[in-house]
């Protein structure tokens, strides 16, 4: 991939890709190591410059998703979905927040599945290649993580 | 709750910006499509948030990466030299450990004397020359 080509992928993707980190991975400081070592294993891989920019995004996700499954198993573990991340008597946080705390108490998986299914679209073949899962496992896994969260959502709403 | 096979239709919708009016009145209706309606929207919003904080620059990530595949380029390229050193140090420490042994056969023989002599000079040339050259790698 030549500079200018790169430029134009990044341009479309690193601002989604980022925000994708950003909700699967706690802590600042190794955010951009994790955006920088997933274009840097982009550009190693040297895929085919006629391959589509949807592959190549696919790919990218997949790579970044592994990433985050790597820092995720070398450190410490997150805290566990039952403890209470999201404070009772909330509702003057901003609601972004609100959102955001109510994501990280799903299972890791979950939020993958959720965020590349509702913020990046990609269908349950393209879940299932990035997840390393069984197609047929995508549809009942979002259903029991949409679920979950709406729950967790609702349950805070009404003042948990 | 069980699932809706229209429900990919839902989020898809969403990202173009536009639900059709066929589509609203199916997620009046169903309650999976209305609950990944609820979840994608809540989910685009924070996505929103998040992608608002800025992203290092197309360029300097760019520079960033270019340095380094020079950088990993460069040690790829130095390994055989890392290696012919480190089987050379193994070679001449084999040697020094045979020398040691045959020593007493050689102190009769001035002529392998000054063979074993040339030899050891020679591996110490080469062994100072690598141990400079990997030290200016650092």
């Amino acid at each position: 991939m030549d500079e200018e080509n790169f430029r134009a992928f990044y341009e479309q993707t690193a601002r989604n890709l980022r925000a994708y980190l950003r909700s699967m991975v706690f802590g600042q400081d190794i955010l951009d190591d994790l955006l920088q070592e997933s274009y840097f294993r982009l550009l190693k891989a040297k895929l085919p410059d006629a391959m589509e920019d949807s592959h190549r995004r696919n790919y990218l996700y997949r790579i970044a998703t592994n990433l985050v499954h790597d820092h995720r198993r070398s450190r410490k573990p997150e805290p566990l979905a039952e403890e209470p991340a999201v404070p009772s008597g909330a509702g003057s946080l901003d609601a972004a927040q609100d959102i955001g705390r109510a994501f990280d108490r799903l299972k890791p998986r979950e939020r993958d599945a959720l965020w590349l299914a509702y913020v990046e679209c990609f269908d349950h073949r393209e879940i299932a290649a990035i997840l390393r899962m069984r197609t047929a496992s995508i549809r009942p896994m979002l259903a029991r993580a949409r679920a979950r969260f709406a729950d967790i959502l609702r349950r805070h709403g009404a003042g948990e | 709750m069980s699932d809706c096979p229209r429900e990919p239709e839902v989020a898809a919708a969403l990202a173009n910006g536009a639900v059709a009016e066929e589509l609203r009145r199916h997620l009046a209706g169903c309650a999976a499509c209305g609950e990944a309606h609820s979840v994608a929207l809540d989910m685009r919003y924070l996505a929103d948030r998040l992608s608002a904080e800025p992203a290092l620059s197309a360029a300097s990530m760019w520079w960033r990466l270019s340095l380094r595949m020079r950088r990993e380029k460069a040690r790829r390229a130095e390994m055989p030299l890392v290696w012919m050193g480190r089987i050379f140090y193994s070679v001449i420490l084999l040697m020094a450990a045979l020398l040691v042994a045959l020593v007493p056969h050689f102190s009769r023989n001035p002529a392998a004397m000054v063979g074993v002599g040339v030899l050891i000079a020679l591996s110490l040339t080469v062994g100072i020359a690598l141990w400079g050259w990997s030290r200016s790698k650092i």
